[in-house]
C-alpha cells in the first residue's frame, strides 16, 4: 500500500494523525502552488491555510481512486480557493500596458535548466496577476484554453493572449538572467 | 507544447515545495472546527445492534420460547397429582385457594349430587372451568423462595396485564434526519497522466467539488399487524426528498433534489402497555428506489437501489381507542450503494431521525 492510499484509508476512518500526516507531505507543495498564482508569501500562507481548512473538513469523505488521485484531488480543492480570492480581487484582468512589452528571443531550454527554482518562482510572481494566472494554469498546470476560459470566466481568446503576453515577459526576464549569470 | 523552455519550466515547478511556517499545524488545528467523527466501529456496531434486536424479536416469536417456566408446569403436575377427586366425591365447592399457587386453569364443575355416570359425563365435557379452581391449601407443597420470584415475574409482566388489541392498524407519518449541513467535498474524475508530476484530468469538466446537504424528508403511510401482547410486524410505502446544494468547479452552485420510494419492514417490541401510553423500541429494514433526480436544470439519470437499517424508541400516546399520536426519534443507516451522486446518504450513512405519526386500529 503506497503513502497516498494509506493516508487516504485513515482519514477515511477520522484518524487524526493521518490529517497531520497529510499536512506535513503536501502542505509545503500547495503553499507552492499558491505563491505561483498570488505571489506574495503572506497572501500565498493565508491561501494554503483556507484551503487546507476546507481539506480537513471534507477529506474522509475522499475516495480514493488510485495512485495521484489524493494529490490531484488537493489540488483541485487549493485551486479552487486560489481563484475564487483573484476574483474576489478583480485581479484577473490586470495587464500592462503594451508598448511595455518586449520582443525577446526564445530562452534555450538548458538555460531554463540551469535556473533555481526560488529564482524561477520570483520570476513567474513577477508576472502581472492576470498573465501569473493564465501562464500557471496552461505551462504548469496543464489546462486548455477553453478550461481556462470557463474557470476564469473570461473568453478563449482573451486567455491566449494572455498567455502570449506572460510568455514575452518571462522570456525577457530568463534572457536577462541569464546574461547577468552565465 | 512545442516550446522545450517552457517544458522545461513545467517540470521545474510541478512537484515545487515552500518551507511551511513554524506554527502552521498548530493554527490549521485550532481553526479546524470540532466535529464528532463516528467511528467505523461504533458504526458496525450499531448496525450489530439493530439485526440484534430483529434476530431476538424474531426468536422469540417464531421459536416460541415460552416466558412462563418449568416452575408453573411443575406445580401444574404436583397438584394434578394431589388432587385427584372423582365427579362422585363432589358435594359442594371448595373453598378458593389463594392466587399465590398457581395460575393453570382446571377443570372443575359443581355437581350436585348426581348419579356418578351423570356426574362423570358432566365433568366429561366441561371444557374450561366456570368455577375457581378446586385446591386445597393444604394438599400444596409450599413454594419455595425461587418458585415465588418466578411467579411474582410473571405476574409483573406486561403479558400478564390488561390484554394487548390485536389486528390491523394503519399509520402516516413525517420524518425528518440528517447531519449538520457541513461543506464536503467529492473527487472529480481524474485520468493518469504519466508525463506530470501529479494525475489531473486534461479534459476539465465541470465536476462536483463539494456540496451541502439539508435535512431529508419522508413520509409515508404504514401497516402493522399486533402479533402478540409484544410484538408487531409493520410495513407501508415510504417517500423521501433529499436536496443538496452542489457546488461544481466551473458553474458555481447548483440545487440538487432527489426523489425516493421505499418498503420499509420493521418489528416493533412493546416494552410497556397502559391504558394511554405505550412504550416500544423498533428495528427494520428498508428497501428503496430512486425515483427521480435533478440538480440544477440537469435531469439526473438515477437507477439505484438503496438498503438501509434503522432503529429507534418510540413513544405513542391514545387519543381515542382507535387512534395514537406518536414520536419515535432513532438513527438510520443507509449501505453505499455505490452512487456518484452525492447526499446525505453518502456524505453521512449514519444519521439521527424523528419520526412523527398516527396510528388507525382497524
Amino acid at each position: 500500500m503506497s503513502i497516498e492510499q494509506d493516508i487516504a484509508k485513515r482519514l477515511k476512518q477520522g484518524d487524526s494523525q493521518a490529517e497531520k500526516l497529510l499536512y506535513e507531505t503536501y502542505a509545503g507543495w500547495l503553499l507552492g502552488v499558491c505563491l505561483r498564482y498570488v505571489g506574495d508569501r503572506a497572501t500565498a500562507q493565508d491561501l494554503m491555510h483556507d484551503g487546507f481548512l476546507q481539506i480537513l473538513m471534507t477529506c474522509r469523505h475522499f475516495r480514493w481512486q488510485g495512485e495521484g488521485s489524493l494529490k490531484a484531488w488537493l489540488f483541485k480543492v487549493q485551486q479552487n480557493v486560489i481563484l475564487m480570492h483573484l476574483r474576489k480581487q478583480h485581479q484577473l484582468s490586470e495587464t500592462l500596458p503594451i508598448d511595455d512589452m518586449l520582443a525577446d528571443e526564445i530562452p534555450e531550454p538548458e538555460t531554463t535548466r540551469y535556473i533555481p527554482q526560488k529564482e524561477l518562482m520570483k520570476m513567474i510572481a513577477e508576472l502581472p496577476p492576470g498573465y501569473r494566472t493564465v501562464f500557471n494554469m496552461y505551462v504548469i498546470d496543464g489546462h486548455s484554453h477553453k478550461e481556462i476560459a470557463q474557470m476564469l470566466c473570461i473568453q478563449e481568446k482573451s486567455s491566449a493572449s494572455q498567455l502570449v503576453h506572460a510568455k514575452r515577459l518571462l522570456a525577457a526576464r530568463i534572457n536577462l538572467w541569464r546574461k547577468e549569470n552565465l | 507544447m512545442n516550446e522545450p523552455w517552457l517544458d522545461e519550466i513545467r517540470q521545474t515547478m510541478t512537484d515545487y515545495k515552500e518551507e511551511l511556517p513554524a506554527d502552521g499545524w498548530e493554527r490549521l488545528s485550532a481553526a479546524k472546527p470540532a466535529r464528532w467523527v463516528v467511528p467505523i466501529w461504533l458504526s458496525r456496531a450499531a448496525v450489530v445492534l439493530l439485526l440484534g434486536m430483529l434476530g431476538v424479536g424474531g426468536m422469540y416469536y417464531f421459536l416460541d420460547v415460552p416466558m412462563s417456566v418449568t416452575v408453573h408446569q411443575e406445580r401444574t403436575e404436583v397438584t394434578k397429582k394431589q388432587e385427584i377427586k372423582t365427579p362422585a366425591d363432589v358435594t359442594e365447592v371448595e373453598p378458593i385457594a389463594e392466587k399465590q399457587e398457581t395460575k393453570s386453569v382446571w377443570r372443575a364443575a359443581k355437581v350436585m349430587a348426581e348419579p356418578p355416570e351423570v356426574a362423570a359425563e358432566i365433568y366429561a365435557e366441561k371444557e374450561e372451568a366456570d368455577i375457581e379452581p378446586q385446591v386445597r391449601e393444604e394438599s400444596l407443597p409450599p413454594a419455595s423462595d425461587e418458585e415465588q420470584k418466578v411467579l411474582l415475574a410473571m405476574e409483573s409482566h406486561p403479558r400478564s396485564s390488561k390484554p394487548v388489541r390485536r389486528g390491523w392498524k394503519i399509520g402516516m407519518h413525517l420524518n425528518g434526519s440528517g447531519n449538520t449541513g457541513e461543506m464536503s467535498v467529492s473527487p472529480e474524475n481524474f485520468i493518469q497522466n504519466s508525463n506530470s508530476g501529479y494525475t489531473s484530468s486534461n479534459t476539465l469538466r465541470d465536476g462536483i467539488i463539494g456540496s451541502d446537504n439539508h435535512l431529508s424528508w419522508s413520509t409515508g403511510v404504514t401497516v402493522s399487524r399486533q402479533l402478540n401482547d409484544i410484538l408487531a410486524l409493520e410495513s407501508g410505502l415510504v417517500y423521501t426528498y433529499l436536496s443538496s446544494d452542489i457546488h461544481m468547479s466551473m458553474s458555481g452552485r447548483k440545487h440538487q433534489q432527489l426523489h425516493y420510494l421505499g418498503i420499509p419492514l420493521r418489528l416493533d417490541v412493546f416494552l410497556y402497555h397502559g391504558s394511554r401510553w405505550q412504550i416500544y423500541t423498533s428495528g427494520g429494514m428498508m428497501l428503496e428506489h430512486s425515483l427521480y433526480g435533478k440538480r440544477g436544470k440537469e435531469n439526473l439519470h438515477l437507477n439505484d437501489w438503496q438498503y438501509s437499517l434503522d432503529g429507534g424508541v418510540g413513544l405513542q400516546f391514545k387519543i381515542k381507542d382507535y387512534m395514537g399520536l406518536y414520536v419515535e426519534p432513532g438513527m438510520n443507516y443507509y449501505f453505499s450503494n455505490g452512487s456518484e451522486v452525492p447526499s446525505l446518504r453518502t456524505e453521512s450513512p449514519l444519521s439521527f431521525r424523528l419520526q412523527l405519526g398516527l396510528r388507525f386500529s382497524l
